[in-house]
């Protein structure tokens, strides 16, 4: 069975990938997952600067699904040039680096730093972090993802995935304005920005006050946007939003994924991914196919 | 090692009124697991509730021949994970993963010669193994050519209210020197157990070491205790965790270190859960 696919210009072994904040620096999970076996790695996202990130409570469980603002909490490019890269650069796996800019400046400067690291395969831009309370959404307006990501294709030669938020009203302008951006992907969905309360104390739960919900919640919404934009757009699709089983995966890749990310199925269900991978073969040739990538966006639509 | 599974529960009983122990079949965690670590549980096959809850080992079974088979956890019933928890039997499965976290000091490392544990809460928990075990009364985590030490333990545990005591027995039967208080005087001292605390170490001896675990108020209260006595003392935090291996960064609190702000985030679950009390920076630390 060939299970290899492409997003663009970065081949990939299989499409089964780890999402950015839901795996850390790939080396706590290495108890629960054989790292070599995944498609690729995507790490939490890295900022120019370090940031402690918001205050605790930052996350809140919710029905089949959590609401997180984790706030960016990392240490900076150059320590996960320095600390991180080595490690996950030499798991035998793709490392796509994830990173979130301030301002429109930052993208390509942290993409220009990139650039230079021999072991990162390719970039993927963070475009919207809902949890950073001020920051500017790069993903709500076609014009501004468009230029953002064209500035970050213009300063490496690596593959860009940009990754979009769920967040707009028309996903279909945004993910061509990627398009047109020269991205090799758009990965798709962020996080939902939503809220909890506790009524008794009549405060917001977390520190931050809202927060992104994650898991098998937002399956559906995520499922949709994958399924639109393959159907509209041409460029090839990362699908991510409550994956939790190989159903959910194979759901995906038949709307019209290239490749998939685990996120927080990660955090309830720390080897899952390894399972998927053991499954992914069978499930293909059940379809009748010898390849995944016969099987990407054969969803008959009704007429 | 580390190690997720899906494992029988053996049995699920009910300590007090909403307090259970459930014990789980898994040899290979029993094995390792150490005092003062923990693991992630939650039913098997459910996605509501979603997250696994943190418990920390509180025994480990063993076969006839002395084996570690299975793992004892206490927990008391608060929110959706606990309750369903409790809902489950003999035969039914969870998935859980661990042994998770560091342990509390043990022999030969530090001068345990007098350990005081001190309980708030449901934290009482950690404790039954860290008696055992510097007591050495049973050997936990692989083949140890350790020492039993020489030391004696007390034990202090300060609860809301008199039924919240379950498993107070299990303490006692180890022979060693117990408390208690309670915040209604149903039992015991009529107050706050770090008053209590205080008290006894001011009569003498006075302990080498204090292990503490517990609501962060009750925490922040002991570091002062250890502090103004001058006894090196270690908690144990209840933090919120989502993971609980280090991939999701919520459990963090606040940890001394040389940056310019004096402190910076930490991962309880994976450099916890036990801090010296006075490598954290509870002034940072918001109560909610
Ligand atoms: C290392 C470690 C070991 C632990 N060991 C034990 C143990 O042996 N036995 C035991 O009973 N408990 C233990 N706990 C605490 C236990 O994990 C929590 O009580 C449990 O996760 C709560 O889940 P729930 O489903 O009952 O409540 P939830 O539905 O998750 O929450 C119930 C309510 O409590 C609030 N809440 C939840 N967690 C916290 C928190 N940490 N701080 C403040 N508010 C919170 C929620 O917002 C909600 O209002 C341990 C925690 C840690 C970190
Ligand atoms: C705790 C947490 C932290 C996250 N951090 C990041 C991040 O740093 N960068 C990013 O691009 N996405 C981040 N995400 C979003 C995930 O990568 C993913 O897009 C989203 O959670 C939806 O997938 P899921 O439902 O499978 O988790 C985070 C999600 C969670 C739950």
């Amino acid at each position: 069975m060939d299970l290899s696919v492409a997003l663009g210009r970065l081949s990939l072994a299989n499409p089964i990938l780890v999402a950015s904040g839901t795996f850390g620096y790939a080396k706590e999970a290495a108890p629960f997952v054989d790292l070599g076996r995944l498609g690729g790695i995507v790490p939490k996202t890295v900022t120019s600067l370090p940031r402690a990130g918001n205050r605790p409570p930052r996350i809140v469980e919710t029905a089949s699904g959590m609401l997180n603002s984790i706030g960016l909490d990392n240490d900076g490019i150059d320590h996960f040039i320095e600390h991180h890269v080595p490690y996950l650069s030499r798991q035998g796996t793709r490392l796509i680096a994830n990173v979130a800019g301030k301002t429109e400046d930052e993208f390509p400067s942290l993409v220009a730093k990139l650039d230079l690291v021999a072991g990162v395969d390719a970039i993927e831009l963070n475009l919207s972090c809902p949890n950073v309370s001020g920051g500017i959404d790069f993903a709500t307006k076609p014009e501004v993802t468009e230029r953002v990501i064209r500035r970050c294709y213009e300063s490496t030669g690596k593959p860009i995935l940009a990754k979009l938020t769920p967040n707009v009203t028309d996903i279909l302008s945004i993910a061509d304005a990627a398009r047109q951006g020269g991205a090799d992907a758009v990965t798709l969905i962020n996080t939902l920005v939503g809220t909890a309360i506790d009524w008794r104390k009549r405060r917001p739960i977390l520190s931050n006050v809202v927060g992104g919900l994650s898991g098998p919640a937002i399956k559906p919404i995520a499922l949709r946007m994958v399924m639109m934009v393959a159907r509209k757009v041409a460029i090839p699709i990362v699908g991510v939003g409550g994956i939790s089983t190989l159903d959910d995966v194979m759901e995906f890749l038949i709307a019209g994924a290239s490749a998939v990310q685990l996120g927080t199925v990660n955090f309830f269900d720390p080897s899952s991914s390894m399972r998927m991978l053991d499954d992914l073969p069978t499930a293909v040739a059940s379809l009748g196919a010898s390849s995944v990538q016969e099987v990407i966006g054969t969803l008959e639509w009704p007429r | 090692m580390v190690l997720q599974s899906t494992a029988t529960v053996l049995s699920n009983e009910m300590l007090g009124e909403t307090i259970f122990k459930i014990r789980v079949e898994q040899p290979a965690i029993a094995r390792e697991i150490l005092p003062g670590q923990f693991a992630m549980l939650r039913p098997h096959g459910r996605t509501d509730p979603l997250l696994g809850r943190p418990l920390a080992m509180y025994d480990v079974g063993r076969s006839d021949s002395g084996e570690p088979t299975s793992i004892d956890f206490v927990y008391l019933v608060q929110g959706n994970g606990t309750r369903a928890l409790a809902s489950l039997g003999p035969g039914d499965r969870v998935d859980l993963w661990g042994p998770l976290g560091n342990s509390f000091p043990r022999h030969p490392s530090n001068d345990l010669k007098r350990v005081l544990l001190l309980a708030g809460g449901i934290g009482q928990t950690p404790f039954l193994s860290v008696a055992k075990d510097l007591l050495g009364q049973q050997t936990y985590g692989a083949p140890a050519n350790r020492q039993a030490g020489e030391t004696s333990v007390s034990f202090i545990w300060g609860v809301r209210t008199k039924s919240l005591l379950a498993g107070l027995n299990d303490f006692q039967t180890l022979g060693i020197e117990c408390h208690v208080a309670t915040d209604d005087g149903s039992a015991g001292h009529h107050g706050r157990v770090t008053d209590l605390a205080r008290q006894l170490i001011e009569r003498g001896p006075r302990p080498t070491a204090i292990f503490s675990c517990g609501p962060e108020p009750m925490l922040v209260a002991v570091a002062r205790l250890g502090q103004e006595c001058q006894v090196p003392t270690w908690v144990s935090l209840e933090t919120r965790m989502a993971c609980g291996y280090g991939v999701c960064f919520s459990c963090v609190c606040p940890v001394k270190d040389s940056s310019p702000a004096g402190w910076d985030y930490s991962r309880v679950c994976l450099e916890g859960p036990i801090f010296r009390s006075t490598a954290i920076e509870w002034n940072e630390i918001v109560h909610q």
